[in-house]
């Protein structure tokens, strides 16, 4: 589904000077699996997810991305959207003045328009959007209130899912999903994101900590060091990471 | 005074200032116009090197003569209510006349006192044809707006009008400021009475070679409420002036603006708040959106005298760039001779947020779009507070409109 080959990639800084983050990433998420990527600080976790969807100043200088054999990298953002790719942002930003509704709502036109696909008519949308944030514990009213604009770091993440569940997208990133997060948020982010598993979606799980893993089981977990997987294994892998920490991880790769 | 002293009151007088002497020479000078125009001349048309016209070069704007262009599209044709429309063939007048709406089509001499602060006002006064005065009298509440249509040509065109708002009635003003490629300067006078309130909706559009000036003076008596709101997307030149006074207590106004500005367009808002009595509040929001080749100006001015405590005055003013070449000047200024008060002004200029802009189109909303509701959000509070909706949305959709097309 979602397939990485020696992918080389560099970020711009505000001066233009570029500094290679992605070194030679190769990775397959095959429909149906999800996928963790674990790593220290600085290893390029984020950069990675900002070049799979398309960010200005993150440039891809060799290697290939593709999204259901559809070569990702010639699309804009917002094609990859429509084509089923979607961010939770580590740090969702606020949109003053777009209601949720109104934001989400949009979004989905707009992605549908692009997939020459009728728009969802309003009672439908405002059906799906009572249901999904009665199961996220959203209250109604925030539905109303500017995106994320004074929202606390916990609701953010779950709006996040929320638009996740609306748009119903065929392959998730999910960056640091779980930061920020008490218990009980990421336990109500982990369910939602648990109802979003099937066979027909892929995922792939940015995260620092063990902890999100306990709630969202990944199929496979991928060590990312400087820009490079450096191991891969099962949900076990990530266990003896929270145990020993990535030293010892990073001095096989190295030996 | 004989008409060659008339001719030589302006040194070395423009093109355009020697059409203004010829103008007022077939006049006639009665005495009230001969002293507006001595004031107009003492310093002649207002340049960039006049401090309070210095983003805004209306001597450099005339130099090249009016260009007819198409007609400007009313976004307020479908509002009813009576409605009085000044064009070249003078002021048409309503058909109707709804009960306690009056006009005469002359004004006292009590009125406007042209002065050099004021030299478009000054020059209105002295050139403003007999058949471009009016009067109206509001003395009873409407229930549907009273609607105010400028619409100027190639040619010049002077306007005057006066509203007079009666103790403790409500009216809504809707007035729609056009011009096709000309020059035109109206001066509008509010006389806000006690207890009064006022609602002042303002549209402006014009071709890319009008030169546009609009001049109010606002009186607030005691306990009244004047709340303006403006979309404007300017001209090659184009002033929206507003001069505001609260002379007795308990006098609220809000002076908000909103401006769309696309390449070769100009426009200059500016407002002078004077509290002379105590106990008087001022809100002010101006919002700008401009792009490439397009220049913004704002000038704002509270003035608060030594016997106007407890004020409440508040201004605001924020620019967004939308692209590199994008133009804002703004010069807020406070005056203040009272030691109770609260006053504050804020400025800022920026461009759109990349981040956010990014985030909406991770979630599959184009980048013309993402970039009109942002921009649409920014703009919002300008014209927030017109309290009538569908007022409110006719505006917001002409922003809207613009910001799709533009961007």
């Amino acid at each position: 589904m979602l397939a990485l080959n020696d992918l080389v990639a560099r970020v711009e800084n505000e001066n233009g000077e570029g500094k290679e983050i992605i070194k030679g990433l190769s990775l397959n998420v095959p429909a149906g699996e999800v996928h963790a990527i674990m790593g220290p600080n600085g290893a390029g976790k984020s950069t990675l997810s900002y070049v799979l969807t398309g960010r200005d100043g993150y440039e891809v200088t060799s290697g290939s991305a593709s999204l259901n054999d559809e070569d990702l990298l010639e699309m804009d953002p917002e094609e990859r959207a429509a084509k089923g790719l979607y961010l939770s942002f580590q740090y969702p930003l606020e949109i003053p003045g777009v209601p949720v509704m109104t934001f989400v709502r949009t979004a989905m036109n707009a992605q549908r328009k692009m997939r020459g696909e009728d728009e969802i008519s309003a009672p439908e949308f405002l059906k799906k959007a009572r249901e999904l944030a009665k199961v996220l514990k959203i209250q109604p009213d925030m539905l109303k209130r500017p995106l994320n604009v004074g929202f606390s770091g916990g609701e953010k993440k779950r709006l996040e899912i929320f638009q996740a569940m609306m748009l119903e997208p065929n392959f998730l990133i999910l960056d640091e999903t779980d930061s920020g997060l008490d218990i009980d948020a990421l336990r109500i982010v982990s369910e939602g994101v648990n109802a979003l598993r099937s066979e027909n979606r892929g995922m792939l799980v940015i995260t620092h900590y063990q902890r999100l893993l306990d709630h969202i089981k990944p199929d496979k977990v991928h060590v990312l060091a400087a820009g490079q997987i450096i191991k891969t294994g099962g949900p076990e892998l990530a266990l003896r990471l929270e145990k020993e920490g990535y030293d010892g991880v990073l001095a096989e790769a190295n030996a | 005074m004989s008409e060659t002293d008339v001719s030589t009151l302006i040194a070395k007088p423009s093109p355009a200032e020697e059409r203004f002497i010829s103008a007022f020479k077939t006049l006639g000078t009665d005495a009230s116009r001969l002293r507006s125009f001595e004031a107009f001349a003492k310093k002649g048309l207002p340049h960039r090197r006049i401090e309070n016209w210095r983003w805004s070069d209306l001597r450099a704007a005339l130099k090249t003569s009016g260009v007819q262009g198409n007609s400007i599209r009313d976004v307020f044709a479908e509002i009813a209510g009576p409605t009085f429309t000044f064009s070249a063939q003078g002021v048409k007048t309503p058909n109707a006349q709804p009960e306690g709406l009056n006009w005469s089509e002359e004004l006292l001499e009590t009125s406007f006192v042209a002065s050099e602060d004021l030299p478009m006002a000054a020059l209105t006064a002295a050139l403003c044809e007999n058949s471009r005065v009016l009067r109206i009298e509001i003395s009873a509440d409407q229930s549907l707006p009273v609607r105010l249509v400028i619409d100027a040509n190639a040619s010049d065109m002077f306007s005057r009008i006066e509203l007079n708002v009666r103790e403790g009635v409500k009216a809504t003003i809707v007035e729609s400021h056009f011009n096709q490629g000309g020059f035109s300067s109206t001066v509008i006078e509010y006389n806000v009475e006690k207890n009064a309130s006022v609602e002042r909706v303002i549209y402006q559009s014009a071709n890319e070679t009008a030169v546009q000036v609009v001049t109010t003076n606002v009186r607030l008596s005691g306990d009244s409420e004047f709340t303006q709101s403006a979309l404007a997307k300017g001209a090659k030149l184009c002033r929206l002036e507003t001069r505001v006074d609260h002379q007795v207590e308990g006098a609220k106004a809000v002076i908000n603006a909103a401006y769309l500005l696309d390449d070769g367009r100009h426009v200059d808002v500016t407002s002078h708040v004077r509290h002379s009595a105590g106990h008087c509040e001022t809100a002010q929001v101006t919002k700008g959106a401009v792009k490439k080749g397009g220049k913004g100006a704002f000038q704002g001015k509270f003035y608060v005298a030594r016997d106007a405590q407890k004020t409440d005055a508040a201004m605001a003013h924020n620019a967004l760039l939308l692209e590199d070449g994008a133009e804002v000047n703004a010069k807020p200024e406070l005056e203040i001779y009272a030691d109770d008060v609260q006053c504050a002004h804020g400025n800022t200029a920026g461009s759109l947020d990349e981040d956010a802009l990014f985030y909406m189109r991770q979630r599959g909303i184009p980048l013309v779009t993402a970039k009109a509701m942002l921009t649409q959000s920014f703009i919002a509070e300008g014209l927030a507070t017109i309290s009538d909706d569908a007022l409110r949305e006719i505006l917001e959709e002409e922003a809207n409109q613009w910001l799709m097309t533009s961007l």
